[in-house]
């Protein structure tokens, strides 16, 4: 009995990270579900609710199939599937996938100076909280990272040349 | 004369680079404002902080040197400027006046 929950525990261990996709997915696919049911009670295109139900239920195992056969196509195509392996992977890979996910957003020395921080974070973090934690908390950080510099440099390339000529215009 | 308006999170940044003292980095920031607040702020927002506060000369940056801890990435040091420094003492100094009467330990101000 102790060696089957044992089992169970390692099983769910190594396969946490499709379990969360696969309830992530669920998740997207009762929120998609959601809207049609309230399209269609707003709009009335199908007038039975129960079709709703179907419906909801139909997309949200559509979204979790879907997702998880991608996962798994995945996997056997590459061996080990890059995103994954670049958010799960040992600290070093981590911080070379961020680097080069930063270097999209904004300019190589930024960059390098934000997945410095990032890794010197990550091992703090680590220490405190422990693996699973630090894995979470780097995505986290990595796409608030990313965003924040991605809009900066957004809000430049396509405000900044219509600042300029405003400017130029009022002086 | 009109001064630089900083927002409460620049003002912290500021405060926190201030009491950091020699070769402050986003990660000692990082680390001074969670020694006085609960709550940490993210890379992203402070890094966009910091951006912010160079762009309007509050602050001036240059790179360090790569350290093993940073998996051999370079750090970006950060000084506060003199208009810096202007600005936290005019802010604090506008912080202080509004709180006279306000706070008071003795019992005279209205959060005794």
């Amino acid at each position: 009995m102790k060696r089957t929950m044992q089992k169970i525990a390692g099983f769910i261990k190594t396969r946490l990270w499709l379990i969360a996709m696969n309830l992530a997915a669920t998740t997207v696919g009762f929120i998609l579900a959601d809207l049609c049911i309230e399209s269609n009670v707003r709009l009335r295109l199908i007038n039975t609710d129960n079709i709703g139900v179907i419906l909801s239920f139909v997309s949200a195992v559509a979204a979790t199939s879907l997702a998880t056969s991608v996962l798994l196509w995945h996997i056997r195509k590459y061996k080990s599937p890059s995103i994954l392996s670049g958010l799960c992977s040992p600290i070093p890979t981590k911080i070379k996938f961020a680097d080069s996910i930063l270097l999209f957003v904004c300019k190589p020395d930024d960059a390098e100076v934000a997945a410095g921080d990032l890794l010197e974070e990550l091992e703090k973090v680590k220490a405190r909280h422990g693996r699973w934690y630090c894995n979470i908390w780097f995505i986290w950080e990595l796409a608030l990272l990313v965003v924040a510099k991605g809009r900066a440099r957004f809000t430049k390339s396509v405000f900044g040349p219509l600042v300029d000529l405003w400017k130029r215009k009022s002086s | 004369m009109s001064h630089t308006k900083l927002s409460d999170r620049e003002l912290k940044v500021l405060l926190a680079i201030l009491r950091c003292g020699v070769e402050v980095y986003a990660p000692k920031i990082r680390d001074k404002l969670r020694e006085f607040e609960n709550e940490a702020l993210s890379i992203g927002a402070l890094h966009s902080a910091l951006d912010r506060l160079e762009q309007r000369g509050l602050v001036e940056s240059w790179m360090g040197e790569a350290t093993k801890v940073r998996g051999g990435k370079r750090k970006k040091l950060i000084k506060v400027t003199g208009e810096g420094q202007i600005a936290v003492s005019h802010a604090m100094h506008t912080l202080n006046a509004m709180a006279e009467g306000v706070l008071g330990g003795d019992g005279a101000g209205v959060l005794a």
